[in-house]
């Protein structure tokens, strides 16, 4: 009786851990991506971002050059593939102040494109 | 006496009051207790807000229950009648009327005329203006008595109710602090509300609350002594009067000029009034100041205002009023020195009556569906001599070398190259392409930062009547008349905060108008069709100047590709310390062979190269083209040379290449 208590302890840990889950390392790298463009840090930025989508990654970070930028309540998901590319959806937004206005940039508006490539995981888009 | 029943009482007391305490607590029915009230059924109904120090002597007080205090007014007393028209008066205490008895204040004068709209109602003006110098304060007024069905709304407002900083000073504002978050969150105030102080459990119990509970109270028990002898204020027969010698002091709200920041003000404000007020029509009245003669009145009006914060103040006021289509009477000079009686903004009788006729006579326009101001007549070109923007000479022409051939003269130095734009084949080739694609020959973008999608950036000249002044530059009506709906258009690609490469981003394209994954610039070109995009970029570049080059080219190229004639133009400052981006964006112009607008040439010559101190942004003054005064200032110069340069595109782009 006192083994069987065990096991169902055992099971019920494991299911408990399975639920828990974890961010995918596709999510992982969005969230690195979306700190490095709102943290202004391109030499981080390019090491997150396919060589092919390096030049708009720089023009994305450039174009919260003028706003200091925040980001807020950032949480992203894994939320399928297509063609080998991860899908990345993440809620929270990026709050911009400029001569003390403030504006908000909705995240959970974009999905994210993520590819591993040499073990990295790097972003090269969102639509 | 039985102990045993004594403490059963003193008990069940105890658990009574805790339980009155909580339900009052969680029902917190302040608003509900001030809509109980022996005025205008036992009593009649108070004249004016109450206000005061002397309950004893005046049957009134401060109290800031704003729901009883408005219905201590005879505008709540009995429903509105069919044949009235309802006039309310919002303001500070010269409306309010500090020394002045009810029937001598705004609302007293403009009922003694006997006034009757078009349609036969006759006017009954109430007043709601109340002693304190905030527009935060009248705008939660008049969100509190728009249920009394008005017809009209006077708001008479002055340079110290603006300030950002006195919004919420106002007591009666700090004591209502969950109308004025509700304020905040509907409107998008920039106020920082989280500095009023929200009552907390112990404060909003009986006992928390027991002086607000005994001001009611007190309101009530004042009631008919008022009733019977129509006081709530002293007459003091000797007071001092205002300032007429005033100090030297320059500055105003610690602020030196020369000139006042749009943001410093709360024009937010004042616009969620407007919105309250809905399709309520509003009379903005900036009310009369005392304009002193006395010592050091050479640097100051008066108390509160040095001249040019004043001056600064009704520009912006009077701008920002006609762009919004506001009915506005600017009477600051209205009523002479010797009519104010212990301050600036305080009036005698027969300083309010002046101010009430002019009012009335507004008033009595509006009433009957008229603007509040008769339209001026067109403006007459006079001959007043401007100081012409110089045209540099060429140092040195060298041959170009890019593709396409650029045809307009070439100069070593992007600075010598004239303001106003010459037009090219190239030019004419875009535009021809960009009719045979659909784009509107009569529409064209603005495409930049701040300073283009300010209001202040040509919007003024779609505005009726208007609000601008040619002067000797007449000729320019024709090309304004045929961009008609361009100039106060909002551009999707011309806001606060952009620079070259947010024009590219998707993820700053407003979602309400645009397509998913479309940038702002390609979203701006499908709404608008334009065939002239007026393209000025730069100042918030200077954090990475090396990458603007890069990213004006994507944004020229696609601009040409769409078949609209793109027209660069330089920046007024130096941010960058090097003046690299301005020679970045000559070059490219010569390079793609485009019209260039060297708006950082018209402005040299003005005081401080046309830069406030923050030496980014433009000195501000009114479009009056014909005005030396004015002219000394970057704005209207930069108003009047867009103006030229569409006006040559337009005329250049014409003729066939």
């Amino acid at each position: 009786m006192k083994n069987k208590g065990i096991a169902a302890m055992i099971l019920l840990g494991l299911v408990l851990a399975a639920c828990t889950g974890g961010t995918s390392p596709a999510a992982t790298a969005v969230e690195q991506y979306l700190g490095a463009l709102v943290g202004q840090q391109p030499e981080t930025l390019t090491t997150l971002v396919c060589s092919g989508w390096e030049s708009q990654a720089l023009l994305e970070m450039d174009a919260f050059g003028a706003v200091a930028p925040e980001l807020q309540d950032l949480d992203c998901e894994e939320t399928g593939t297509e063609d080998g590319t991860s899908l990345v959806v993440c809620a929270g937004r990026i709050v911009t102040t400029y001569n003390n206005e403030k504006s908000e940039l909705e995240l959970s508006d974009w999905t994210y494109e993520v590819i591993q490539q040499g073990g990295n995981w790097l972003v090269c888009g969102y639509h | 006496m039985d102990t045993r029943f004594l403490r059963n009482v003193l008990i069940k007391a105890a658990v009574i009051f805790v339980l009155l305490n909580l339900a009052f607590t969680l029902c917190y029915p302040l608003d509900e207790l001030g809509r109980v009230s022996i005025y205008n059924s036992i009593v009649r109904g108070r004249d004016r807000l109450p206000f005061g120090e002397n309950p004893q002597e005046t049957y009134t007080f401060s109290l800031y229950n704003l729901e009883a205090m408005l219905q201590s007014l005879a505008l709540d007393g009995d429903p509105k009648a069919a044949n009235e028209y309802r006039v309310l008066v919002l303001g500070d205490s010269s409306i309010w009327g500090t020394l002045l008895r009810p029937e001598e204040t705004l609302a007293g004068r403009i009922n003694a005329t006997g006034l009757t709209s078009c349609d036969g109602r006759f006017v009954r003006a109430y007043n709601l203006g109340y002693p304190t110098l905030s527009l935060t304060k009248d705008v939660m007024i008049l969100a509190a008595a728009r249920r009394y069905q008005p017809d009209l709304i006077v708001w008479a407002v002055t340079l110290q109710s603006f300030p950002k900083n006195v919004q919420l000073e106002s007591p009666l504002v700090q004591n209502n602090p969950q109308r004025i978050s509700a304020l905040v969150a509907d409107h998008g105030l920039d106020l920082p509300v989280e500095t009023l102080v929200e009552p907390n459990f112990w404060q909003r119990t009986l006992i928390g609350q027991r002086r607000p509970l005994a001001d009611w109270l007190r309101l009530q028990l004042y009631g008919p002594m008022w009733s019977a002898t129509g006081i709530d204020q002293l007459y003091p027969p000797d007071y001092e009067p205002a300032q007429r010698d005033l100090d030297e002091d320059p500055t105003f709200n610690d602020w030196s000029g020369p000139e006042l920041g749009f943001e410093e003000l709360s024009f937010d404000v004042l616009s969620a009034g407007f919105e309250i007020a809905g399709e309520i029509p509003v009379l903005l009245v900036n009310e009369p100041i005392l304009i002193s003669s006395g010592q050091n009145s050479d640097v100051r009006y008066n108390f509160y205002y040095p001249r040019w914060a004043y001056d600064s103040y009704r520009a912006m006021l009077a701008e920002t009023a006609g762009l919004n289509g506001w009915s506005y009477l600017d009477l600051w000079d209205l009523v002479g020195a010797d009519q104010f009686t212990n301050s600036a903004i305080h009036l005698t009788p027969q300083g309010v009556s002046v101010m009430a006729e002019e009012i009335s006579a507004a008033l009595n326009r509006l009433a009957c569906g008229e603007p509040a101001v008769p339209p001026a007549p067109t403006p007459v070109p006079t001959a007043t001599s401007l100081p012409v923007a110089p045209t540099p000479t060429p140092r040195v022409e060298t041959v170009p070398t890019q593709t396409p051939t650029p045809t307009q003269p070439v100069y070593t130095d992007w600075r010598d190259y004239p303001i106003l734009p010459t037009v090219s084949d190239t030019a004419r080739e875009i535009y021809q392409r960009g009719l045979a694609m659909g784009n509107n020959p009569a529409a064209f973008s603005k495409v930049g930062d701040c300073e283009t999608g300010s209001d202040w950036f040509l919007r003024t000249f779609d505005v009726q009547p208007p609000l601008y002044r040619l002067g000797e530059y007449d000729h320019l009506q024709e090309m304004i008349l045929y961009f008609d709906g361009s100039f106060s258009r909002r551009s999707v690609v011309a806001k606060n905060g952009f620079n070259a490469a947010t024009a590219l981003s998707p993820i700053w394209a407003d979602p309400a108008v645009c397509l998913s994954g479309e940038t702002p610039l390609a979203c701006e070109y499908r709404i608008h069709k334009p065939a002239i995009a007026l393209i000025a970029f730069g100042t918030n570049d200077t954090k990475n100047p090396d990458r603007f080059e890069g990213d004006l080219r994507k944004i020229i190229e696609i601009t040409i590709e769409a078949g609209i004639v793109p027209v660069l133009s330089t920046k007024a400052d130096n941010l960058e310390g090097d003046h690299s981006i301005n020679e970045t964006i000559v070059r490219l112009a010569v390079e793609y062979d485009i019209p260039l607008w060297n708006f950082w040439a018209a402005i040299q010559d003005l005081p401080d190269a046309g830069l406030r101190t923050d030496k980014m942004h433009l000195t501000w003054a009114q479009n009056y083209f014909d005005d030396p005064v004015t002219m000394e200032k970057a704005w209207p110069w930069r108003n009047l040379t867009a103006l030229q340069t569409l006006d040559i595109v337009w005329r250049g782009l014409q003729s066939t290449p």
